[in-house]
């Protein structure tokens, strides 16, 4: 990590005023509003882009906290409206802007494109038997059976729209891409497999799960027009095909059914399920009260508790969870944001330590966690020793993969290249506009109330891949541990 | 949980329900229909009473019965283009702006999530159970409508978003 803090510590900030900030300083932030500083608003009085997006927060709150009623719509809006997936298309004084009103329509056609060249993956059996599924290889166990792109660089981009989540199979062979538009898989080449209804998640290596309950093989198209009948799936398992369905009647905390190898086996649980291990063996229940004015303003916040799926025994417990948490790479400790602080757990031992004044950003290997300081650097800490800071203060970190393989990160998420076996960079991210995001099945927004979510490594389980998102689409890179460069990074956008 | 409800308790609340579920499918975009709606609602609540497992909870899933129906009914006049469509919208204008058009546009999920929350004053965790999603789905279609019509009514002189993330 020295090493590379020292490349990238000259590393400025980059261009515009986060959407947070404007939210902030649109006055709509719970809480005393930190002014705009001399240096933001010396942004704001020499950039257009932050002052009109400004002008868009305070008028969004103006309009949707005023008086509203019932009453028509004009005619021509209506019209307008009638379209599905109106929400693409601007309003207002932005309609005149023809290059702006072209993007949805691009964006279409790249759905569009993409559905054009379905590939329908053969796989045997038809009728799914859960007990015959098996279990996925172990993540950090490569697979000799899987087929990777050769050498090193893009290989495709994937539509998604700006709210969708992507998730890696347990096996690492496919992508599981998921917006509002639907859920499409594809494999490690970006070929569409197959199309699947919303609000689902891997159940194993060979099967997902609708947000209906709705188990099928990856590869089968399943569409339903019910969103309704759960609010939220959690899917995961290992062996088992475990799946936990949360009802939603949220007034208190969500009601927890647990399904196991197809068969209801316990109901009514108050909990917030977040996520599985990636071995499918522990699950994270958060036990929040969601109706409180804290939650309504600030997000959730409580326990989250490790809990052994087979056994049901709690193994240990993250005691004021606000935020995005992630397991190391050995699913043996659990790192998680309260509020201000870093809550550090040991799964076999319970103890948890404390990080103040830290943001998650990621475990670098299985001891190390990279968080974010205050003041927007990013510092290292041991899991395992005293809480102090390890390797100083950089401006960048690295995440390993299970090969051995680093991707580095500025403190803002933004993946900067990869190292390769011989410690030397191989791929070139810094100006491809990628972002290192959660691929967890529900979205943290990037304003608003703190939505607690398990966060999961861009690298696929062998470290062969990596999956990132950028301008609506989650982009596929393949990197060779030889550090055989063949296909290049494409340019931004 | 309380004792479950049977017809008879149920058909003593129906003119208070009925009048409650008109509201809200108006409300909500089903115009003409509302009344439709309402009926049908109540008809597959009451056909279904032996599945509502929290009978103090019989308006609640009434109302999410009915948003469904509200929904559709705005879906098929969407699709028809006949009368004006009538729903709760914000009474502000902005100049040069369309304010109910950019509410109308929103997705049906975020649309359904500001106009329970600011337009008829239900907190986030009821609306959450109204819409028969978790909670924290209304609170981000909220924040994500938020977004949007941020972006929907900023200035024009803006360039696009330097994030990578676009609009949608």
């Amino acid at each position: 990590m020295t090493r590379i803090a020292q490349r990238l510590i000259s590393i400025g900030l980059r261009g515009h005023l986060s959407e947070t900030r404007l939210n902030e300083l649109a006055g709509a932030a719970t809480g005393p509003t930190p002014p705009a500083g001399a240096a933001e608003q010396a942004h704001l009085d020499d950039c257009a882009r932050c002052r009109g997006l400004l002008a868009g927060y305070r008028r969004a709150d103006a309009v949707l906290s005023g008086a509203w009623t019932d009453r028509p719509l004009r005619t021509e809006t209506e019209a307008l409206a009638s379209g599905d997936r109106a929400g693409r298309l601007r309003v207002g004084p932005l309609r005149i802007a023809g290059g702006a009103a072209s993007r949805p329509g691009r964006r279409w056609m790249a759905s569009f494109g993409a559905v054009a060249v379905l590939v329908a993956v053969v796989a045997g059996a038809g009728l799914l038997e859960l007990r015959g599924s098996g279990p996925p290889p172990a993540s950090g166990s490569p697979s000799a059976m899987l087929t990777t792109p050769a050498g090193t660089g893009f290989v495709a981009r994937l539509p998604i729209d700006q709210y969708g989540t992507f998730s890696w199979s347990p096996d690492g062979a496919h992508l599981l891409v998921s917006d509002d538009s639907g859920s499409r898989v594809y494999d490690r080449f970006g070929k569409l497999v197959s199309n699947f209804a919303q609000r689902e998640g891997w159940l194993d290596a060979s099967h997902l799960v609708a947000g209906d309950g709705h188990v099928s093989n990856f590869d089968e198209n399943y569409t339903s027009e019910s969103v309704w009948k759960s609010g939220l799936v959690v899917a995961g398992g290992h062996g088992s095909a475990a799946i936990i369905v949360a009802v939603p009647a949220c007034t208190g905390d969500p009601i927890v059914d647990w399904y196991d190898d197809g068969h209801y086996a316990k109901a009514g649980e108050k909990a917030t399920p977040y996520g599985w291990s990636p071995d499918g063996k522990l699950v994270l229940l958060g036990h929040m009260d969601c109706s409180s004015q804290d939650a309504e303003t600030n997000g959730w916040k409580g326990p989250v508790e490790v809990v052994d799926f087979a056994t049901r025994k709690v193994l240990a417990t993250a005691p004021a969870v606000r935020g995005e948490m992630a397991f190391n790479p050995s699913w043996t400790r659990l790192a998680a944001e309260s509020d201000q602080n870093l809550e550090i757990v040991d799964i076999a031992t319970g103890q948890v330590k404390i990080v103040p004044d830290a943001r998650l950003l990621g475990w670098s290997n299985d001891d190390i966690v990279a968080y974010r300081t205050p003041v927007g650097t990013i510092g290292t800490v041991g899991a395992t020793a005293e809480i102090q800071p390890f390797g100083g203060i950089s401006a960048a970190w690295s995440t390993s993969s299970s090969i051995g393989l680093e991707l580095v990160a500025d403190a803002s998420g933004n993946p900067l290249y990869v190292l390769g076996a011989n410690g030397k960079p191989t791929l070139d991210l810094s100006s491809a506009g990628l972002e290192l995001v959660p691929d967890v099945a529900r979205p943290v927004p990037d304003v608003g109330p703190r939505l607690s979510a398990l966060w999961h490594s861009p690298w696929s389980p062998d470290g062969r891949m990596l999956a990132f998102r950028s301008t609506a689409a989650v982009e596929l890179y393949s990197v060779d541990p030889g550090g055989r460069a063949e296909s290049g990074a494409p340019s931004a956008g | 949980m309380g004792a479950a409800i049977d017809a008879e308790r149920f058909d003593s609340r129906y003119a208070a329900l009925f009048g409650d579920l008109v509201a809200l499918a108006r409300a909500l975009g089903a115009g003409s229909d509302a009344e439709d709606v309402a009926q049908d609602a109540l008809i597959q609540a009451r056909s279904h009473l032996h599945q509502l497992r929290e009978p103090e909870k019989l308006q609640a899933w009434a109302r999410r019965i009915a948003i469904r129906g509200a929904c559709r009914s705005r879906r098929r006049q969407m699709e028809s283009l006949g009368d004006e469509l009538v729903q709760r919208l914000p009474v502000s204008e902005l100049p040069g702006l369309d304010v109910a058009e950019a509410i109308a546009r929103l997705p049906e999920r975020e649309r359904l999530a500001v106009t329970l929350v600011f337009g008829m004053g239900y907190r986030q965790d009821e609306a959450a159970e109204l819409m028969g999603v978790a909670a924290g789905t209304v609170y981000s279609s909220i924040w994500r409508a938020r977004r949007k019509l941020a972006h929907l009514l900023a200035d024009d002189e803006r360039a696009p978003a330097p994030t990578g993330r676009s609009l949608r």
